[in-house]
């Protein structure tokens, strides 16, 4: 069927059995794939109780109606599970090349449950599903992993299946030593994977689509792990149907054209040109976000990346735009480019925000951290909450084995960055487990400096700045997030975007008054349509450009209207899913130090106001038809035909 | 010497000259904010806001001899 294929592959890894659902096609339209097909299963089946390391949590792989479509962005797809870091629901997207294989495999989407009595990955060549041995995996970097299922999957193309395999054949198996594959499928295979550093339980384990793109946050890589399960290998090969091809090409062209002309900005810098225009406005974290901008901030800029250590550009499936970095370096720190660059995200969050301006160790930590599959921004947070207690003492060199763990060391960082990966040492173990744990172990005045919501760590965007982006830290469903979240530095100056939903006057970065919190409602469940779907958010298509593409690639005579419903719907989802779980308004606060002004800088004297947040927060609460302590009312539920998911009253 | 030094961040920079900063003479008449950011070719659609010397001032401001100013666009993130 056009835009899906109407398939889950389901895994229970306890009992190794391999099955395949076949939802409906309003399921397809009412959840689209990604976060909403992700947030469906897990409500539905994870228990309330459940914790995230047990065999019951879920692990979620799931592209979208629009992934596998030759379209710039249509390259995505979204890890889901109860998360490990926020014991919330856990939902982060990533691109690069393994989704669109998964839909050319056709399959819709990857549901693993239960745990594995050994070490697994899993080979999925179109409908053939293998559980395979993965114990030469165990420990092993996300490059050397990629290199080792390549080599098992040539030996075999080579003749006859190398010993240690224990291929146990799916739907189409051929029973042992029958298999056979194809020396192009080794080379042509797309990994899924989690990193050892997960494997050592480190609670924010990303998962990593080949080698250099990350559904970063919420620890869904920790429960892959957990599951061990190592990696998911796929080839697949046929392109998925779309109903209007003649649209679809005509969008092609546009990108191609007018699009490919305004993404200019993104080509040639990527991400990290964002460093420097932050910085200026006040808005950049620096130094545990006790500060917003950084003297060392043209340091880590993407005109500085640009003109030092960058060796190339790539790009995700279909996408012309190629804003990924390759970063490449022999001395002082050896950087391997198959890792990529960093991303704006991990240059300030291991640089700015630990108070590091030597590119190269940010480079080098941004390495380690795709080698070993830690989410970024967290190992940032992290490091930067252990630097300032060090620095208030609340941490000591005895604490720190040794290292001198003070803002700016870039050499301690890096360092800290490996150790946590490899939970080495006592400090380096706890940082592994977040920052609110951490803060909770060495207790005193190291609470507040815990930057969090709900257990995830604050990515590197300043409420200070962008008032409105702080009420969606308050209030995402995964913890503080950036992503489905609205800056309003941009609203500020135009709202081009969202006059489809019906903005249609600027509002000032730091207001905070019922048309901010209108505009956050309405662009942040496009946001959560736009995770189900899954597109890119970098790439420019105008909100008409995307419905015209639902209904190009599905056939569905759809509207903005039912999209939107859509993104609402999985919003109110997760928010029902986090409060069966007994997460209530207490759990949507900012961290204490958003309320405190900025002693100096571009926004000196500035600080969000606790009063205009709180009121702001609880007209969201009524403007989403939630009640006084945030829970979706029944009716707002049978609105969203959400009735099924009502939770028992007290 | 009776210039000012033009700058900008982020993807405006390429609007400039190779994307370097512009150096502009202040007229007779006086040179404020909004006229040295169109002399450099800025689009005004495409500015935050301005900066001058480090400290945030409106487009009508006046600047003097060997003032910075610096143009940053509106920024999402990543």
């Amino acid at each position: 069927m056009p835009g899906f294929t109407g398939k889950i592959l389901r895994v229970d890894l306890t009992t190794g059995e391999v099955s395949t659902e076949t939802p409906p096609e309003s399921f397809y339209r009412r959840y689209m794939g990604g976060r909403g097909l992700a947030t469906y299963y897990l409500f539905k089946e994870v228990p309330p109780g459940t914790d995230p390391f047990d065999p019951a949590n879920l692990f979620i792989l799931a592209p979208g109606v629009l992934t596998g479509v030759q379209l710039a962005g249509a390259s995505r797809a979204a890890a889901g599970s109860l998360s490990p870091l926020t014991g919330a629901l856990g939902s982060a997207e990533g691109g690069g090349f393994w989704p669109a294989e998964l839909k050319r495999a056709g399959w819709d989407a990857l549901i693993v449950k239960g745990r594995a009595a050994r070490p697994t990955w899993i080979y999925i060549d179109d409908d053939r599903v293998e559980l395979r041995d993965g114990s030469a995996l165990v420990g092993k970097t996300t490059g050397e992993v990629e290199a080792l299922i390549r080599e098992t999957l040539r030996n075999e193309a080579a003749g006859g299946r190398a010993a240690g395999n224990n291929g146990q054949g799916g739907p189409a198996g051929d029973g042992p030593g029958g298999a056979t594959v194809g020396a192009d499928k080794a080379a042509r295979v797309r990994i899924a994977q989690c990193g050892p550093a997960a494997e050592r339980g480190v609670r924010y384990g990303n998962v990593v689509f080949d080698l250099s793109h990350f559904a970063g946050r919420c620890g869904n890589g920790t429960v892959m792990a957990a599951k061990n399960l190592r990696a998911v290998a796929v080839h697949g090969s046929r392109a998925p149907d779309v109903a209007d091809p003649e649209k679809v090409k005509e969008l092609q062209r546009y990108m191609a054209t007018t699009g490919l002309e305004q993404a200019a900005k993104f080509s040639e810098f990527g991400t990290p040109r964002t460093v420097l225009p932050l910085n200026a406005l006040g808005g950049l974290p620096t130094r545990n976000f006790r500060e917003g901008d950084f003297e060392g901030a043209s340091a880590i800029d993407g005109t500085a990346l640009n003109r030092t250590l960058l060796s190339g550009t790539h790009s995700c499936y279909a996408c012309p735009i190629g804003c990924k970095r390759n970063v490449k370096a022999e001395a002082p720190y050896p950087i391997d480019p198959a890792y990529g660059g960093p991303e704006y995200e991990t240059l300030a969050a291991l640089g700015s925000c630990c108070g590091v301006a030597d590119l190269a160790a940010v480079c080098k930590a941004n390495e380690i951290c795709a080698a070993q599959g830690l989410d970024t921004i967290s190992t940032g947070v992290s490091i930067a909450f252990a630097m300032e207690c060090f620095e208030n003492g609340l941490l000591d060199t005895k604490a720190t084995d040794g290292l001198e763990l003070h803002f700016g060391n870039g050499a301690a960082m890096v360092t800290m960055v490996e150790r946590i990966a490899r939970r080495e040492g006592r400090l380096a173990r706890l940082l592994g487990e977040g920052v609110a744990r951490a803060a909770a172990e060495i207790g005193g005045r190291a609470v507040e400096l815990a930057m969090h919501v709900k257990g995830q760590e604050i990515p590197m965007h300043e409420p200070r700045l962008k008032h409105g982006l702080g009420l969606g830290y308050e209030v995402s469903p995964t913890g503080a997030d950036h992503c489905h979240n609205i800056h309003d530095t941009v609203f500020a100056k135009t709202v081009k975007g969202v006059i489809p939903l019906g903005i249609l006057e600027t509002i000032p970065a730091d207001d905070l008054g019922p048309a901010k919190v209108r505009l956050y409602l309405y662009e942040s469940n496009w946001l959560h349509f736009i995770d189900s779907a899954v597109l890119c958010h970098f790439v420019d298509w105008s909100k008409d450009q995307v419905v015209e593409m639902v209904r190009a690639v599905t056939g569905w005579n759809t509207s903005l209207w039912e999209l939107e419903k859509v993104g609402e719907r999985v919003a109110n989802l997760g928010r029902l899913f986090n409060v069966a779980r007994g997460l209530g308004p207490e759990a949507d606060r900012l961290p204490d130090r958003f309320f405190q002004p900025f002693a100096r800088g571009p926004l000196q004297g500035v600080a969000v106001s606790r009063e205009a947040m709180d009121r702001a927060r609880r007209l969201y609460y009524g403007m989403c038809g939630w009640d006084e302590r945030g829970v979706p009312t029944p009716a707002k539920l049978e609105e969203l035909e959400l009735g099924w998911a009502a939770l028992p009253s007290a | 010497m009776n210039t000012v030094t033009v700058k900008a961040l982020g993807f405006l920079a390429q609007r400039l000259p190779e994307g370097k900063a512009v150096t502009l003479p202040i007229p007779a008449g006086g040179l404020d904010v909004r006229t040295a950011m169109r002399l450099a070719g800025l689009p005004e659609e495409e500015v935050f806001l301005a900066v001058v010397n480090g400290r945030r001032v409106t487009l009508d401001q006046a600047l003097a001899p060997g003032d910075e100013v610096t143009f940053v666009p509106p920024v999402a993130g990543g």
